[in-house]
């Protein structure tokens, strides 16, 4: 897939990750490279970017092995703009499936 | 050195050229630190730090993120060209001074550069191209004096080495300075010149190839900057010593200069193709400018229509922007 098609959709899928509940940057970076074909160089700076932009908020939490871990959470405005984005991605979907839908055919 | 310290040195090496602030710097290496801390338990280390890439392209990738506040600074970049063309009119209509006023176009990427808000060291550098050269076209021009001040092209060298993290670069950029100064009072105030005395001359290459091993030392990558800078030292030895015969023999000591022009075209193509990183189209026009400037003006004797090479600059800025 484009690397700027995914670009445009990687804030929303690491927004997702996140409104889960605190994870990591480690998490985040596994799980979004599990499920998606994308350079890891490119999660962390939009991490740092999201919370700049007031999206995220990090906090340290103790960890299982002893020392503090940094984690990541949404902040209240990320969760509406979390929400705006879902929205916006599902109507998308659903107008492109609909464009799309005798593609298979073809 | 352990794979994590190894990349976190890297990293840093890397974020410090980027010019990405101390405060930025810190947090980037503590969580870096914590992700292959967690990966470590995970027993996935290696295999984790392999994903992350390289240091320098995500350092790259911060520098590109980190925010800007240049929007005033663009509005001078755009009006730059026509600023250089008031001024270069105005010089030539008036006062019969197309020559040296054409370095007027040099304006464009001089204000570019200082709008970019780099660090001080690394402005310098970008700028020392185009100080050196309009330095040296004045005093040329003005005063005939294309010998000895030729030997301010060295001074970009001298920036280059101050730039460097070892003692040894600033003790490098420092004799580079002093030769340079020393040079030029010395062919001014004594006179005969003896050939000896461009011995002095020799050891800057020499540097230039102990500061790449010094540099690689410290980036785990000797050989490949080793090679690199072993080539720009021939090259640029072997441009001097074109230059000098030029200029003892046949008295081109201009326009023969204009060979140094090659040294930063040959860098930008090295960037380009060699390291595979992007360079903008419109790096190179200010050099094949001066270069085609000079060239047309003096062997077509029109310098009058060849100052028309300099919308180069700003229409490849044009043309080529990706904004």
């Amino acid at each position: 897939m484009n690397a700027q098609f995914k670009k445009g959709v990687l804030d929303l899928v690491l927004l997702h990750i996140v409104h889960t509940g605190p994870v990591s940057a480690y998490d985040i970076l596994v799980k979004t490279s599990s499920g998606l074909q994308v350079n890891e160089n490119t999660i962390y700076p939009l991490l740092r970017r999201l919370e700049r932009d007031g999206y995220l908020k990090h906090e340290k939490q103790q960890g299982e092995m002893g020392a503090p871990k940094k984690v990541f959470l949404l902040t209240d405005v990320g969760r509406s703009h979390y929400l705006e984005r879902l929205e916006a991605w599902r109507t998308f979907q659903k107008e492109v499936s609909h464009v799309l839908g005798g593609a298979d055919d073809a | 050195m352990m794979p994590k310290l190894l990349f976190l040195k890297n990293l840093e090496d890397a974020l410090k050229d980027c010019d990405i602030p101390r405060a930025e710097r810190t947090e980037i290496l503590e969580d870096y630190a914590q992700m292959i801390e967690e990966a470590t338990v995970h027993g996935d280390v290696e295999a984790f730090i392999e994903r992350l890439g390289s240091p320098k392209s995500m350092a790259r990738t911060f520098a590109k993120d980190m925010p800007r506040k240049k929007q005033r600074s663009e509005k001078w970049v755009a009006v730059s060209p026509f600023i250089a063309l008031i001024i270069f009119f105005y010089a030539g209509f008036a006062h019969d001074a197309w020559h040296p006023a054409w370095l007027a176009f040099l304006l464009i990427p001089v204000i570019a550069i200082l709008s970019e808000r780099n660090a001080l060291l690394e402005t310098l550098t970008a700028l020392s191209v185009f100080v050196v050269l309009s330095v040296f076209m004045i005093v040329g021009t003005y005063w005939g004096l294309w010998h000895p001040f030729w030997a301010l092209f060295l001074l970009i060298a001298g920036i280059a080495f101050l730039q460097g993290r070892h003692w040894l670069h600033k003790l490098f950029g420092l004799y580079t300075f002093a030769v340079v100064v020393g040079f030029i009072l010395y062919v001014l105030l004594i006179e005969p010149m003896h050939d000896f005395v461009l011995l002095v001359f020799l050891p800057i290459p020499i540097m230039g190839l102990l500061s790449s091993e010094l540099d690689g030392l410290f980036r785990q990558k000797s050989r490949q900057a080793l090679r690199r800078f072993l080539g720009f030292a021939l090259f640029a030895i072997g441009l001097l010593v074109i230059y000098l015969y030029l200029g003892i023999n046949a008295g081109l000591w201009h326009p023969g200069w204009l060979l140094f022009m090659l040294i930063p075209i040959a860098g930008l193509l090295h960037t380009q193709w060699v390291e595979k990183v992007s360079v903008e189209p419109v790096a190179y026009t200010p050099f094949i400018a001066v270069i085609l400037f000079f060239l047309w003006g003096e062997y077509g004797n029109a310098y009058a229509y060849s100052w028309l090479v300099f919308l180069m600059i700003p229409i490849t800025a044009i043309l080529f922007s990706k904004d």
